[in-house]
């Protein structure tokens, strides 16, 4: 197949930190005297300042050089070119970057810092044993009523001190994303280890449990509407002051005093609550012990739930419901209709608590127009079209949808305009003056990709197709420079005659982290790294990091960012979708060709 | 809604084209002091001119003048444009001659005006590469102005408003000028806003009209101004005197819906690129020799912290700039112009010359070449006779390229035996000097230098006390013909030309009946600027043979030499086979006294569905094998059914391609300035007139074209290794080095100097040469950097490296402003 890779076992690293005064760190480490290198002919960049290297030793087959900015491994027979020369900085590998002294054991190392000590192992593994790694982390820290965001940690990088409350903006987004991994995983291993195989059942446990966890936001609210709550909160948990939320009370919810409510002038406001939640999806909270009124959920719902949940549930009815849970491809079924019918009779709006749009779900002619909407139009002008595809695929009518799918492409230009992502954005950076990047909003790259891949899959018309196809192409000027796989598969679904660089793919799945806690690395004075630093001050990366270098982020953030300004330091674990997802799209279509 | 004509007064400034710089710059003066008269008149008049050379001229000769311009400038009321020294040609100046357009004119207006030029403005401009797009971008610019091809020269091409991409993902939201940059008088300026008023309506957004006397300078007069005040005030349209940079600003204020375009903006003036040889030379051979002379100046540096020519290679690169004018780079001016260009092209050229000289000396001054024994540290030279016969004489050979380089190079003296810095024997031969006196007999040698670095190699005099080399070489000669261990060639005695070209790893004959027989084209038609004219095809001739014997046969090379004859004109090739080498070299004399004609070499490839592709400024690009004559850089490729040729010359810029066969334009011989005239007798002289000597290479290429090898070996016939005769003494670098590593074939230096702004930094320019996606290490050990950079297809970056050897990727403005 075209474009396609194998993939083997791989080396992973793994840092574990010990106090100095740890009976299990070996003593020689303290009695070892490391000479200072020699870098003056290295033949490769380094990450330290060569003057900034004070120790080596050499281990098996490795040269391990430590600076007083972090540790560097080198392995000049390394059979990529990626894993010739690998940093080690704090406070993912290192307690801190002032490496005292260097004890090898084979391919590993003990290594004394100021401040500890690391045991950095070399660990040999294959994608799909990354993928259970992360898979198990995010399974027992992150799920929150079947949601799967992130959570935030008590303690730096001690996955245990988790808290077991703390909800995301896109709780429903990332949610879907997770789902839509483990969607793959289960019809992959369905179709190369049997329905019955336990591995396929657990993925399909897993699988199934993430996909009412996003239904449930589209009913959790009780409007009846078609509406899609953000995210819930129990009454256990405290509400955040970051945005707009309902507190279900009865028939009605009632808007709390939040700095936004308070902005936007609805503290107290009621809505109608009375519409009934599915009893197969109600589980995920009763099962907790909690009933109706002790919910609070999240509205001012943005579009890019609303993708990313369709993107899901298109999954799931194609891959997991339809053929073995009849009973959730009817909830999905209604819930898709709830969702269009809502758009359409609003308008191509999400109307919340006033009857006005939330802030960010608008896909109107007029929104296209005004200042703010007029860059996004070409995306959701996509979403849109993608949205009613998808309902018509997922419920196998036409009726209202394909009326309106057409009316948009024939009558009303959206095909057109889905093609016009690049104009646009160049249109903004030259009026305002700023260079391309500083106008990216990273996270619409995956909504291009859900929007464009569903719809060159859905669209049989050639005509209409190739404006797609031509939608697509035109985010990847930007969508090139991050030899992402779980972009690069889907543009491939999409344009199969096009080509990626496989070889950055399989250096991404090799060179992931097994963890997902969002420490950070040290990239500020890295010494073979060119930073950019664009108009407004805004540095970034001249070249990509391998993942295990670079900050740990979702899909949703700029992976050249220099500076660690987004994620949640490393009080934070994300869920393992960034790669999980990427890993079994991969494998479902065929361009990972097993291992 | 009526959409808005933005009233662009402006004036369009040829500084050499039917007169000298010197008038032009006269012309500058005048047309800048009636604009300011013109801006204090009417408060709502806005003036827009490009060019910085013509504000520094204001500066350095009316100081005054310049400061009223400079607070017309702060009042948005003169709007430079075009951040680059002079309108250039587009098409024959290499990137980092864009980059240097960039950089000292951008840097310029910053420091006089406080800010750079957003807009490009190549208004007069014959055509325009692919690459334009990301050159502007590099150079802090991502909008343009531009005027030829027309609609009628190029339908194609979107009017009047598009997107123009470059390969790297580069984007310029261009303008076409559907009228004129000079529209002046009533009469013009109605038609001019009938032409674009109907425009802005068809096309749904605003459009300029330039107005204002150009060419020889003048600008907006008042009664132009005048006029379009009355219409302005009777309501007449959405007219406002404006420029460039707000035009662009307003129409993307609004929604905005335009085509894209991929690819060049061609075809103008189609013979500007063959046109007076001579300007096209020098300027090729003076930016090779500044290209690489600042190298070696900055390595130097790097080494002593001494060595600074920045300000001695500014004032040189200024000049090139200034030649690269488009009517004086396309060989179009007067005859009297070249004899400037000339000049100020060779003072460029012996800046470089200098600066290189002096640092590979220092350079070569640190190797340690000593040899225990040797009595003197000092040659005893007496007409190319050494006393020191008992050791060899060392020879360090530079390579200004940032990939490893094997070739031939030459001293001018005989030898016995060469070796390398490890003793090992080299292949060699005694090659007939250009001298004719004492032995006849210089050395060449192949040579094989570490990428940005050299080799010392040692020459045993003829006369030492070794046994004479016995190294095999693999050139032979074979019937009508010679052989090395890629390429097999022969020639037809009756033709004078290459009857057989084949690649011996596959056995593949590369090239047809026909190929490299001279031919020479009717050129009567066309003038100098080959006006409505895109092919050349009427054949009057092909050169007979005269003379062909094989000059060469002994080691390093061999030589066959060929002479042709056509009227009272002779061309004189060799053709010259290197040890190891995949390429055919030819050197070239031409005595050409044939008026109004013009000199082809084809070659014609086997194979079906040819594609030809052209080096062009920063890239290459594919173009369809339909016999239109077409600007190239250094090489032009052919290639059929999965085989090829490429022709890569040192000095020329002009092919075409008619189905299989790619044709070298060697000369064009047209009157000078010569304009839809009925010449009148005069006794005139022709642009490509009397003696000229280049050099060509042929490569034949087995599979598709890889484009970053041809770049490389364009490199060698562009830029060839420098030898310099070293003396015996110690000293701390080895006798191999190199200097500065790129990991990645289709990845090269192009530049390597220090930064404009004296804060000691150095600056590397890079760029990708193959067309793909690729991640390259460079580590300069020198000045402690080693880093990694991503690089889009057909990408130049630019990156800074501090005193620490900490890198910051810029553009071609070094970070000094952004």
């Amino acid at each position: 197949m075209k474009n396609a890779i194998t993939l083997g076992k791989h080396p992973v690293r793994q840092s574990t930190f010990y106090s100095k005064y740890d009976k299990n760190v070996p003593a020689a480490l303290f009695e070892i005297k490391n000479d200072s290198p020699d870098l003056t002919d290295f033949p490769y960049p380094l990450p330290c300042k060569k003057s900034d290297y004070t120790v080596f030793a050499e281990g098996d087959g490795v040269i391990w050089y430590g600076a007083k900015k972090g540790l560097t491994r080198f392995e000049e027979s390394a059979e990529f070119e990626y894993d010739r020369v690998m940093y080690f900085s704090a406070d993912r590998d290192l307690p801190d970057n002032d490496v005292k002294a260097i004890l090898p054991q084979g391919r590993n190392a003990w290594v004394l810092t100021s401040s500890g000590v690391t045991y950095i192992e070399e660990r040999l593994l294959s994608p799909t044993q990354i993928c259970a790694e992360l898979l198990n982390e995010t399974i027992r820290y992150i799920d929150r009523h079947g949601m799967i965001s992130q959570k935030r940690l008590r303690q730096p990088g001690v996955l245990e001190s988790a808290y077991n409350y703390g909800h995301s903006d896109n709780d429903g987004g990332f949610t879907a994303c997770f789902d839509i991994g483990e969607i793959f995983r289960y019809a992959t291993l369905k179709r190369e280890k049997g329905e019955n195989a336990p591995e396929t059942l657990e993925a399909k446990a897993i699988a199934i449990r993430a996909l009412e966890a996003c239904l449930l936001l589209m009913h959790i609210h009780g409007r009846g509407d078609g509406f899609v709550a953000r995210t819930y909160l129990t009454k256990d948990e405290p509400v955040p002051d970051d945005g707009i939320f309902f507190k279900r009370q009865g028939d009605y919810a009632v808007c709390l005093d939040t700095s936004f409510a308070r902005e936007k002038n609805c503290v107290g406001y009621k809505v109608p609550c009375n519409a009934e939640i599915p009893e197969r999806l109600r589980h995920l909270f009763t099962d907790e012990g909690y009933t109706e009124d002790d919910i609070t959920y999240k509205a001012d719902t943005s579009s890019d739930e609303i993708t990313l949940q369709l993107l899901n549930l298109l999954c799931a009815h194609l891959l997991l419901t339809r053929d073995a849970d009849p009973e959730l491809d009817e909830i999905i079924k209604d819930s898709v209709r709830g969702i269009m019918s809502h758009i359409i009779n609003n308008d191509f709006v999400l109307v919340d608590y006033s009857g006005q749009s939330t802030t960010w779900a608008k896909w109107t002619e007029e929104y296209f127009k005004d200042e703010m909407g007029y860059v996004d139009g070409a995306l959701n002008s996509a979403e849109l079209l993608f949205y009613l595809k998808t309902t018509m695929a997922i419920t196998g009518e036409e009726g209202r949808w394909k009326e309106t799918y057409d009316y948009l492409v024939n009558d009303r230009g959206y095909a057109d305009m889905a093609q016009q992502h690049y104009d646009r954005l160049m249109q903004a950076s030259i009026l305002s003056g700023m260079d391309l990047p500083e106008d990216i909003m990273f996270g619409d790259h995956m909504l291009a990709c859900a929007s464009f891949a569903g719809l060159c899959l859905l669209e049989e018309e050639e005509p209409t197709l190739t404006k797609y196809r031509n939608g697509f192409k035109a985010w990847r000027t930007t969508l090139d420079k991050e030899h992402n796989p779980a972009y690069d598969f889907m543009y491939l679904l999409a344009c199969p005659t096009e080509s990626v660089d496989t070889d950055r793919i399989k250096e991404w799945f090799y060179r992931s982290n097994i963890s997902r806690i969002a420490s950070g690395v040290s990239l500020i004075g890295r010494h073979d790294i060119p930073v950019k630093t664009l108009k407004d001050g805004y540095k970034q990366t001249s070249v990509l990091l391998p993942p295990d270098e670079r900050f740990i982020s979702k899909y949703d953030r700029d992976p050249l960012a220099y500076k660690n300004v987004d994620s949640g330091g490393s009080l934070c674990v994300e869920n393992c979708y960034v790669y999980t997802y990427a890993y079994w799209i991969g494998r479902y279509f065929g361009f990972i060709e097993g291992e | 809604m009526k959409q808005k004509i933005h009233l662009i007064g402006n004036a369009h400034l040829d500084p050499t084209w039917l007169w000298r710089w010197q008038e032009g710059c006269g012309e500058v003066l005048q047309t800048f002091r009636s604009a300011v008269d013109r801006l204090k008149e009417y408060d709502d008049f806005v003036f827009t001119c490009s060019s910085a050379c013509y504000y520094k001229w204001v500066e350095d000769i009316d100081p005054e003048l310049f400061e009223e311009i400079k607070k017309l400038v702060a009042e948005g009321r003169w709007v430079p444009v075009n951040g680059w020294w002079v309108q250039p040609d587009c098409n024959m100046p290499d990137a980092e001659s864009f980059a240097r357009q960039a950089l000292y004119s951008q840097l310029y207006y910053n420091e006089k005006f406080g800010k750079i030029c957003r807009t490009g403005y190549n208004v007069d401009s014959f055509g325009h590469n692919a690459m334009m797009p990301q050159l502007l971008a590099k150079s802090g610019m991502n909008c343009y102005v531009m005027m030829r091809p027309n609609m009628e020269e190029n339908p194609e091409i979107p009017q009047n408003l598009f997107w123009w991409d470059s390969p790297d993902g580069s984007r310029a939201l261009t303008y076409r000028i559907p009228t004129s940059y000079a529209k002046n008088g009533k009469k013009s300026l109605d038609w001019g806003l009938e032409a674009v008023g109907e425009a802005a309506e068809k096309s749904g957004h605003g459009m300029m009209l330039f107005f204002g006397v150009g060419n020889h300078g003048g600008g907006p007069t008042k009664g132009d101004i005048e006029y379009l005040r009355s219409l302005i005030d009777s309501g007449f349209g959405e007219l406002q005197f404006s420029s460039p940079d707000e035009y662009f600003r307003s129409v993307c204020a609004a929604p905005l819906e335009i085509p894209s375009w991929q690819g060049e903006l061609q075809h103008h003036a189609s013979g500007c690129y063959s046109a007076t040889s001579k300007i096209k030379t020098l300027n090729r051979k003076a930016e090779n020799s500044l290209e690489s002379a600042e190298k070696w100046a900055s390595l130097v540096h790097a080494m002593n912290g001494k060595n600074d020519f920045t300000k001695a290679l500014k004032e040189a690169w200024l000049k090139v700039c200034y030649n690269q004018f488009h009517d004086i780079l396309c060989g179009c001016s007067i005859r009297e112009a070249y004899d400037d260009a000339e000049a100020q092209m060779n003072y460029a050229v012996s800046v470089a010359q200098d600066t290189e000289n002096i640092s590979l000396q220092k350079i070569g001054a640190e190797i340690d070449t000593w040899i225990d024994g040797v009595s003197d540290t000092v040659f005893k030279y007496e007409r190319h006779h050494c006393e020191n016969h008992a050791f060899p004489r060392p020879v360090a050979v530079f390579n200004p390229h940032s990939f490893p380089v094997k070739t031939a190079v030459r001293t001018y003296h005989p030898s016995k035996k060469v070796t390398d810095c490890s003793g090992n024997e080299v292949v060699y031969s005694n090659v007939r000097s250009s001298r004719s006196n004492d032995s006849h007999l210089d050395t060449a040698f192949i040579a094989d230098i570490p990428a940005m670095g050299y080799s010392v190699y040692h020459l045993w005099f003829d006369d030492a006390p070794v046994e004479k080399s016995e190294i095999k070489s693999d050139v032979s000669a074979i019937d009508d013909g010679f052989e090395n261990k890629y390429l097999r060639v022969r020639f037809d005695k009756n033709t004078g030309a290459i009857s057989s070209l084949v690649t011996k790893k596959d056995g593949e004959e590369h090239i047809c009946d026909g190929s490299f027989i001279p031919t020479v084209i009717d050129n009567s038609k066309p003038d100098t600027w080959a006006h409505n004219i895109f092919k050349f095809h009427d054949v009057i001739g092909t050169m007979e043979p005269e003379e062909m014997k094989l000059a060469e046969n002994n080691g390093a090379r061999a030589v066959m030499r060929i002479r042709h004859k056509y009227g009272n004109s002779y061309l004189s090739q060799d053709f010259i086979l290197e040890s190891d080498s995949e390429f055919l070299r030819v050197k070239v004399r031409i005595l050409w006294q044939e008026p109004l004609t013009m000199l082809k070499m084809p070659v014609t490839v086997p194979g079906s569905d040819p594609v030809s592709a052209y080096e062009i400024p920063g890239g290459f690009i594919k173009r369809p094998c339909d016999g239109d004559e077409e600007p190239a850089l250094r090489w032009a490729d052919i290639t059929a059914g999965g085989r090829g040729v490429s022709i890569i010359t040192d000095s020329k810029y002009s092919y075409d391609c008619p189905g299989n066969t790619l044709r070298l334009t060697m000369l064009r011989n047209s009157i000078f300035a010569d304009h839809y005239s009925d010449r009148p007798y005069a006794d005139f002289e022709y642009c490509d007139e009397g003696l000229q000597r280049f050099e060509y290479a042929v490569y034949p290429h087995s599979g598709e074209a890889d484009h970053g090898k041809i770049s490389r070996i364009s490199g060698v016939i562009n830029s060839k290794p420098v030898t310099v005769p070293l003396g015996y003494h110690k000293g701390k670098l080895p006798q191999k080095k190199s200097f500065i590593s790129i990991d990645k074939d289709n990845i090269e230096l192009i530049a390597f100097k220090l930064c404009e702004d004296s804060s000691g930094d150095y600056i590397m320019r890079i760029r990708e040469t193959q067309g793909r996606s690729v991640r390259a290490s460079v580590v300069c050990n020198l000045i402690e950097c080693g880093f990694y950079a991503d690089f889009s297809p057909l990408e130049i970056k630019t990156f800074r490296i501090d005193s620490e050897g900490f890198v910051s990727e810029t553009d071609f403005l070094e970070g000094i402003v952004r």
